[in-house]
């Protein structure tokens, strides 16, 4: 049987990026994609670099917002790894960190800013709240109905479809085996060693591995159920859509207060337009079919009307696609990141804001794969935080 | 020189429409890309690299023939909409900008 | 939206051959109709009408369009069908749960002041092809255009679109398309084709052997009887291989090709002219039908992807049903049967029909579709270009993508860079090849084969773009729901 010392599942930007740190580091690593690497999420997502805090986290309540500015001692640390990611990998990510503006339209929206700001600051995220006269200075594209925006100088912007093939490619320097188009079927535990099942076309295999590391996002709770495990994670279909390009206007990350928005200029022009807008599993039957999806036309154009109302200059562009990518989201919307307490040698990292945070997650369950600790705390993150669920399941 | 053929054709009225601010020739209900390529229009955009485009297919595939047709709104502001001209239908004074015949 | 409340029964999206026949059966029977069409007038691009006040005696007379020309002389402007000319489908989403039209379509359509969604119980898709591009060093020239672009303008538009033409290509649309330019005043310098005579000859005597066929091959014989007097050079076994000019096309190169493909570039001979028409067969328009969820299949001489059916032409995805060239590519004649057998089939769906009466319905057309296949068969068989043609006339650094001006050289350092992907899709993602305004309609087929050629792979595996709605660019201010009235 052929062993590695860790098999990667999912070739999405955590999967690729993790095969890249584990390699680097002297690992025999096999990466294990089911399609194409960066087919789904990782490669269909909006590509923004947020650290403030997201609308999503911030619109239930005060009590939980708190609860999920945990997160941002994570984006400290992304932010730092987003800044070396083109010299480290050697390659063009069309990283663009120059600035990212959350707007407000009205009192509510400024209230929502105030309140971010104060979570922002006690843990230590560099934000400054910006007056109408500010914003125009720093964003005349933006229509005049902002009457403020939450600044952070960091954010910005890469691009999807280009940061998991470089580290795909670095890994796959380093001596990472890859395997697209090849479906785990099976795993199994034998004392402290793993069986993973593969199959690819009508080649079947077993292959044995040290440490099993489930990086395959939406589905990663369709794999941890392979060990009789449940992660609580949950596919989402999100609806993004291009523009034609055009000649350079919006040079940062821009979100809305209070609605669901990213817009962005890619480096070559084209705008880029998301913001949670969900779409709809296609029926198989009775059942959602949990990969794929269609868009809501509804939901297509509100997306739409809304950026060219905040950015009226945009509204004679084409929309060149839309597309419905799934990501996954967890039940408390944090990251799940660590080793399954239930089953040692089983280790996750999915879920959270797994474009901006991918290449830390990846770097940090490399570290605890390999030297069983890490630089920075993860413990937050940690499935543990999920064992109740597992309680009662019979892992392998 | 392109050329309209008029054996056996009997067109509707004769139209003027403005062209970059230059009146042009045109008949009610051709198409756009006919009566710029007629008067002597025929490149019309221009790719990412700058090389100059004009209709490669001429039924609404391609987009290689984006021009812009100007509408005066009613607060007297300009309301451009880019548009392809093969598969918009010229009527009596359009205004239409076509940004490489300048 | 506006439209949310308006339901029909059938919506048949194009209104070519295929969709008029469509229409007039299902009318037949009752059910409602709409049409939605991108073109202003009915016809498709075989019958493109002239614009309306536009007066042209003898229009379009040759036998050639003499069946698909009957339907829509019965069809066209009909008060009994809801007509939405000049508007295009952007995408069509299933209706589902239990409301009484589920199980129906929602139809997402750019109308002329906006957008709206209308449903129906089936939707007919008969969106027909677009020309197969070749990507020669110098297509993208202003003044080289599809020949079916240059016969749009002078069917419809009754227009010269220039002065010195020269058609190139591998199907015989070429004949048709120079004689209607010399007998509308126009110069052809030349008539290229790829194929070598005797090819196009042996072919020839196979298909007088398929008599009902013989009125249209003596009006082929007719047209090149017709161009030979006007002093009109014929060439044969040779292939456009450049185009050149300073801002616009002045003069193309073309050289002898073998049946393999291999170019004779030393016997390269330059004819100077101001238009190219090239015409190497046809793509069929299956995106809409990609983005409803249906399955397609690789057919590499009958339009590319065509779209999977059932013999009532209904797709895989139920109530939606394909007709005309989607079905696979075969002409305007196959395309008015396959309009009848699939609105038989929407009728037999909707429960209009009884099974028998549908099958007794449908005994004609199917006879006839079945005729007019073998001699389509034949036409095709005919009408290819010499195998990978496509990809010896694509020098280096021709443009593959004309939208993002990607050349072929820097698409294959994108594939050698990632050795990992197998599909088209993944291959767009790293290179940006298909992702401008005509969403890879002309990059498509030629980046296909390129990926093939390089990993070994079949096109199954290589698979076609994703479609994604919209299936056609709109502009952000056309979005909003449309104004009444």
């Amino acid at each position: 049987m052929n062993r590695f010392d860790v098999v990667v599942l999912g070739g999405g930007l955590v999967g690729c990026a993790a095969a890249h740190y584990l390699s680097r580091s002297g690992a025999r690593v096999l990466l294990v994609e089911r399609s194409d690497l960066n087919r789904e999420a990782s490669g269909r997502n909006a590509g923004s670099l947020h650290f403030q805090l997201e609308y999503r986290l911030i619109r239930y309540g005060e009590a939980l917002a708190a609860q999920f500015a945990q997160i941002i001692p994570l984006s400290l640390v992304a932010i730092e790894d987003w800044l070396k990611l083109e010299a480290e990998l050697e390659a063009q990510l069309e990283v663009e960190m120059g600035g990212g503006l959350i707007v407000a339209e009205g009192p509510g929206d400024l209230e929502m800013l105030e309140k971010r700001q104060v979570l922002q600051e006690r843990w230590g995220l560099d934000t400054k709240l910006l007056s109408a006269n500010e914003v125009r200075r720093l964003a005349p594209y933006l229509t005049d109905t902002v009457i403020a925006a939450s600044y952070c100088a960091k954010e910005g912007h890469a691009n999807p479809r280009l940061v998991a093939p470089a580290f795909a490619r670095s890994a796959a320097r380093h001596g990472c085996e890859i395997r697209c188009g090849t479906r785990v079927t099976s795993l199994e535990r034998d004392g402290s060693e793993w069986c993973v099942g593969i199959e690819s076309g009508d080649r079947k295999e077993g292959i044995s591995a040290g440490a099993v590391l489930n990086a395959a996002g939406a589905w990663a709770g369709e794999i941890a159920a392979m060990a009789h495990l449940h992660l609580p994670i949950y596919a989402i279909p999100l609806i993004m859509n291009v523009l034609e390009r055009r000649e350079p206007l919006i040079p940062h990350l821009v979100q809305h207060a209070s609605k669901r928005l990213t817009l962005k200029q890619l480096a070559v022009g084209n705008v880029l337009i998301g913001g949670g807008w969900p779409g709809r599993f296609v029926r198989q039957g009775h059942a959602p079919d949990l990969w794929r999806a269609e868009p809501v036309v509804e939901h297509i154009t509100e997306n739409l009307l809304l950026a060219s109302r905040l950015v009226p200059a945009i509204g004679s562009l084409h929309l060149l696609r839309t597309w419905t990518g799934i990501t996954g989201v967890t039940a408390d919307q944090m990251p799940l990141l660590g080793e399954v307490p239930e089953a040692p040698g089983f280790y996750v990292a999915a879920g959270g804001a797994a474009f901006t945070h991918g290449p830390t997650y990846a770097r940090l369950i490399s570290e605890l794969i390999l030297n069983g600790r890490t630089s920075v705390p993860i413990d937050l993150y940690s499935p543990a935080r999920f064992s109740h669920v597992n309680n009662f399941m019979a892992a392998v | 020189m392109a050329k309209r053929v008029t054996l056996h054709v009997t067109r509707p009225g004769e139209v003027s429409i403005l062209v970059n601010g230059e009146p042009v020739r045109a008949y009610d209900g051709e198409s756009l890309a006919t009566a710029l390529i007629a008067a002597g229009t025929l490149v019309m955009s221009r790719d990412v690299s700058g090389r100059p485009k004009s209709p490669f297919c001429n039924m609404g595939v391609c987009f290689d023939c984006i021009v812009v047709v100007e509408e005066p709104g009613s607060d007297g502001t300009v309301r451009s909409t880019r548009v392809r001209a093969c598969m918009t239908s010229v009527r009596a004074g359009l205004r239409v900008r076509v940004p490489q015949a300048e | 939206m506006s439209g949310e409340n308006q339901q029909y029964d059938v919506a048949i999206v194009g209104v070519g051959p295929a969709g008029l026949a469509a229409a007039q059966i299902v009318r037949e029977h009752g059910l409602s109709v709409v049409i939605i069409d991108e073109q202003m007038r009915a016809g498709g691009q075989i019958l493109r009408q002239p614009p309306r006040g536009f007066r042209v005696e003898k229009w379009l007379n040759g036998r050639l369009y003499a069946r698909p020309k009957s339907v829509l002389e019965t069809m066209d402007e009909r008060d009994d069908v809801d007509w939405r000319m000049g508007a295009t489908v952007l995408g069509i989403m299933r209706r589902s749960g239990f409301r009484p039209q589920a199980g129906g379509h929602d139809l997402w359509i750019r109308g002329a002041s906006g957008c709206y969604v209308l449903a129906a119980r089936a939707v007919l898709l008969a969106p027909g092809c677009y020309e197969r591009p070749l990507a020669f060093p110098g297509w993208t020239l202003p003044g080289v255009m599809g020949a079916g672009a240059i016969q749009g303008f002078l069917k419809s538009q009754q227009f010269v679109p220039g002065e010195r033409f020269v058609l190139a290509g591998s199907h015989p649309l070429q004949l048709v398309v120079a004689d209607q330019l010399v007998s509308a005043g126009a110069e052809v310098a030349a008539v290229i084709f790829t194929q070598r005579l005797g090819r196009v000859a042996l072919a020839w005597r196979h298909a007088l052997a398929v008599l009902q066929h013989g009125p249209q091959l003596f009006e082929t014989a007719r047209i090149v009887a017709r161009l030979r007097r006007a002093g009109v050079p014929l060439c044969f076994g040779s292939t456009i291989v450049e185009a050149h000019g300073e801002r616009v096309l002045e003069r193309v190169v073309h050289a002898p090709v073998s049946a393999s493909g291999e170019i004779d570039r030393a016997r390269a001979r330059t004819i100077e002219c101001d238009r190219l028409g090239v015409c190497h067969g046809f793509l069929a328009s299956s995106e809409l039908a990609r983005q409803a969820g249906a399955s397609v299949h690789w057919r590499e001489h009958e339009g590319g992807w065509v779209v999977d059916h059932d013999r009532w032409f209904e797709s895989s995805v139920a109530k939606l049903f394909v007709a005309g060239e989607i079905a696979g590519v075969a002409g305007a004649d196959a395309a008015v049967e396959k309009g009848r057998v699939a609105a038989i089939g929407v009728l037999r769906a909707l429960g209009a029909v009884s099974e028998g009466a549908a099958e007794r319905l449908a005994r004609i057309p199917r006879r006839r579709l079945a005729r007019i296949s073998r001699f389509a068969a034949m036409l095709s068989e005919l009408s290819r270009p010499p195998e990978r043609l496509a990809q010896t006339v694509m020098t280096e650094d021709s443009i593959l993508c004309r939208c993002e001006s990607i050349q072929r050289g820097t698409f294959e350092r994108f594939l050698q860079e990632h050795p990992h992907i197998r599909s088209l899709d993944a291959a767009k993602l790293v290179s940006r090849v298909g992702m401008g305004l005509c969403q890879g309609r002309l990059c498509a087929d030629n980046a296909a084969h390129l990926l093939a050629a390089t990993r070994k792979l079949d096109m199954k595996e290589v698979a076609p773009f994703r479609a994604q709605a919209p299936v056609k660019p709109v502009p952000l201010e056309a979005l909003p729901p449309e104004r009444c009235g």
